[in-house]
């Protein structure tokens, strides 16, 4: 498998655990919300919240595939990206 | 105050199943069609709507990504190029929002989809005036840095092109990114015809790449919009299992389609929501 090919596999991989994540979490929180449980709000919050991180893993993965694969300006460019999702979450 | 009951579950999840279909054939968030849905059918004020959208655009764009990224359709090294100045115009237009009056960001909302609309049906006439394999750049330019390639399986052939002027495209990607933030789309609406007419991608690795990039910049608004409590939990959680399973549907079942004639339609519809945005 080639350097490209690594850094796509790891994205597929970390964007399709997120988004199960977060599926399975809205699922169980519909599931609680109509058997009117307390617990359904919980499970809203951890499902958006496994879909929200998605992109902010996606971007890290790619920070550290291109670094691996020695292509710094790409690595570099990730990170700044990274930067501005961490400030969004800041602000 | 809204509750969701069944049958609200059943439209709301009916309504992203829709939305993710378009969205992962046509590269777009389904923002456009997500907001005026909220406000004018369940009466969401603006900027809960916009922050569901986000929500929903970012679980669109992660499912759609996770396949194309796999088949390299999707252009990860320009997307990142783009997405920089995307997520630093979305983050802007999200803190303009707070500043603006609620009608004032429906009309303005309003507004843009008349545009809109209109370069959606020009694009559809360009895009059906050329025939794909027009759109194969010389082999020559293959061995550009942001070059790629990927396998057309509607017409059974590998398709190789090359990026041209990156600089304009980045600036008005700021552009896209700031349209995102404000008004809770995922931005597409931009990037999808700045890939494919300023960039020169081919239509289905500008949809992709599209798909690819909106994530993150919808990630960055949704995440203001979230600290700040306006994500509504369960009707953002009925949208996004719509939306997820329509994404995954579209993929598989409209890839294969030629899109000019879905976004034809696609564009009168958005002229409709802004006339009705305008209205109230």
């Amino acid at each position: 498998m080639n350097k490209d090919m690594e850094i796509r596999s790891w994205v597929r991989q970390a964007l399709q655990i997120c988004v199960s994540a977060g599926l399975f979490f809205l699922i169980m929180g519909i599931m609680f919300k109509f058997s009117h449980s307390s617990h359904a709000d919980r499970f809203f919050m951890a499902g958006i919240a496994a879909l929200l991180i998605a992109p902010v893993i996606r971007v890290i993965m790619m920070i550290y595939g291109y670094a691996r694969s020695g292509e710094y300006k790409f690595s570099f460019l990730s990170f700044t990206v990274l930067l501005l999702l961490l400030t969004a979450l800041i602000l | 105050m809204f509750e969701l009951t069944p049958f609200n579950f059943i439209i709301i999840a009916g309504f992203g199943f829709c939305i993710g279909i378009m969205g992962s054939v046509l590269g777009i968030g389904g923002g456009a069609f997500m907001v005026p849905f909220f406000v004018l059918c369940f009466k969401i004020p603006i900027h809960n709507a916009i922050a569901i959208s986000l929500v929903a655009i970012v679980a669109l764009s992660s499912s759609v990504a996770s396949i194309n990224v796999e088949k390299g359709i999707a252009n990860m090294r320009l997307g990142i190029i783009l997405e920089m100045l995307m997520v630093a115009g979305s983050i802007t237009g999200a803190l303009i929002l707070f500043e603006l009056d609620e009608r004032v960001a429906r009309a303005i909302f309003g507004c843009i989809l008349f545009p809109v609309s209109f370069l959606m049906l020009l694009k559809t006439r360009k895009v059906s005036a050329k025939k794909d394999e027009e759109l194969i750049c010389p082999p020559e330019k293959f061995e550009r840095a942001l070059s790629g390639g990927f396998y057309d399986s509607s017409i059974s052939k590998n398709i190789k092109y090359s990026v041209k002027n990156i600089l304009p495209a980045s600036l008005i990607s700021f552009f896209g990114g700031s349209l995102a933030g404000l008004f809770g789309i995922g931005g597409g609406i931009v990037q999808v015809p700045l890939m494919n007419l300023v960039c020169g991608l081919p239509m289905k690795a500008a949809a992709a790449t599209s798909n690819f990039m909106i994530g993150v910049s919808a990630c960055a608004s949704a995440f203001i919009f979230f600290r700040r409590g306006l994500v509504i939990n369960e009707i953002a959680g009925a949208i996004v299992i719509g939306v997820v399973f329509g994404a995954l549907t579209g993929i598989r079942v409209l890839h294969k389609s030629k899109s000019n004639k879905i976004q034809a339609v696609f564009a009168i519809l958005l002229f409709m929501i802004g006339i009705k945005m305008l209205m109230g």
